[in-house]
């Protein structure tokens, strides 16, 4: 390496040598003064580009990503808020759209019987003890065996509340039976004007038993056969021993 | 209150670099009140990206690569002023001597004055300490064409510096 290869290789970043290059420098006074001349311009750039930091500029820097960042925060909680909000109000307005949770209890109930259709299917009389199962799981314990004939028992919600769901099969046409605990309605008799479907609710032993068929023919005969289950016979029923 | 981890990287990310990215933003526009605001606003953007930082050794860099995009997009909203060379800031170092002082006063003139393709690089490599070849690939140009331009930076920088003295004894 010569003093021209020196000087044009050091010009570019004087702070840089390369072994090549220190070797010459050692040896050659010349380059040697230029390496130090050299150096101490790039120390007074340095000093002179050192200009002084403002006092406290790390801080307002953090003030201003620590309020900036709270405020994103603000702004994703009151989405998020009304993204809850409106995720509840459509599924809310499909529950009450499938559900009809907020309709007269008669209409809920012929709702429910579309669907399951295949509650009405079979024909065939259940154990007397499948359906005392499906009361006590419901918390409700019969006075008395349930009406014979029963084809169909299963505890389903209707709406909101809680039932137990049977089919009693008649010659006529299956009866279906709801009891309600816990849900007191006011004795009614109801006439569905789409399906020609009638419904008799009667509140009994806490809770409320529901009657649903095309035809009112048995509802007597059945509500005092439920009443005497439900609630054992009249003198029971009255407290007596 | 509890500080995320995310949150103390950032802290230690400010207090480690808030002064050099201060200082290049300032040779950047000659400006320091928009030197603040740069270097703030460079560090908001590092806050929001802050998962791609994956090296510490590449926070400099990284940062300083932010930095050039704000003042970039600051220069497309509005043609920055040259600054008075009056207006120029001293450092407060009772160390230095009134020879140093006037010495510092007359570069920092002399580095307004050269063409910002000659600056960048130089204030790259002495207030980033880069190499040749980080400075050509953070300003996308070939290592040749950055030594071209860090001798060049050099020169005239010795030639208004040269001029400066001229006037400063006259």
């Amino acid at each position: 390496m010569n003093c021209l290869d020196y000087r044009r290789e050091l010009a570019p970043d004087p702070r840089r040598e390369s072994a090549e290059m220190q070797e010459h420098r050692r040896g050659c006074a010349g380059c040697s003064a230029h390496h130090a001349r050299a150096l101490g311009f790039e120390l007074a750039l340095k000093r002179a580009l050192a200009v002084p930091v403002p006092d406290g500029l790390a801080e307002r820097i953090l003030l201003a990503q620590t309020t900036s960042e709270r405020a994103d925060r603000g702004r994703r909680r009151r989405l998020g808020f009304f993204a809850a909000a409106a995720v509840l109000l459509v599924a809310l307005g499909l529950g009450v759209h499938q559900l009809q949770i907020f309709s007269p209890l008669a209409q809920q109930l012929i709702v429910h019987l579309q669907h399951e259709p295949a509650a009405l299917v079979t024909h065939t009389p259940l154990p007397v003890a499948d359906v005392e199962r499906r009361f006590s799981q419901r918390g409700v314990r019969l006075a008395a065996p349930p009406p014979a004939g029963i084809s169909y028992a299963q505890t389903c919600p209707v709406g909101l509340l809680g039932s137990v769901h049977m089919v009693m099969p008649e010659r006529e046409g299956p009866v279906t039976v709801f009891f309600l605990p816990g849900h007191t309605e006011p004795r009614s008799d109801y006439v569905d004007g789409d399906g020609g479907m009638r419904v008799r609710a009667i509140p009994m032993a806490a809770g409320t038993l529901a009657l649903v068929a095309a035809e009112a023919r048995h509802f007597d005969t059945l509500e005092a056969g439920w009443r005497r289950s439900l609630e054992g016979s009249p003198a029971t029923a009255a407290g007596v021993p | 209150m509890r500080v995320s981890s995310r949150q103390r990287q950032f802290d230690a990310l400010v207090r480690a670099h808030n002064g050099d990215l201060y200082r290049y933003a300032y040779w950047l526009c000659g400006d320091s009140s928009l030197a603040q605001d740069l270097a703030q606003e460079t560090f908001l953007r590092a806050w929001r990206s802050l998962d791609a930082l994956r090296e510490p050794d590449a926070a400099k860099a990284w940062l300083i690569t932010i930095l050039r995009r704000e003042h970039a997009r600051l220069y497309e909203r509005k043609r920055l002023e040259t600054t008075d060379i009056g207006e120029l800031e001293l450092d407060d170092r009772d160390s230095l001597t009134p020879e140093q002082l006037g010495e510092d006063s007359i570069v920092r003139a002399a580095m307004l004055q050269l063409e910002p393709k000659y600056r960048e690089p130089l204030l790259l490599q002495v207030l980033g300490g880069f190499s040749c070849d980080e400075i050509a690939r953070e300003l996308g140009l070939g290592a040749a064409a950055v030594m071209t331009q860090l001798f060049r930076a050099r020169q005239k920088l010795k030639s208004l510096l040269v001029d400066g003295r001229s006037e400063a004894r006259a």
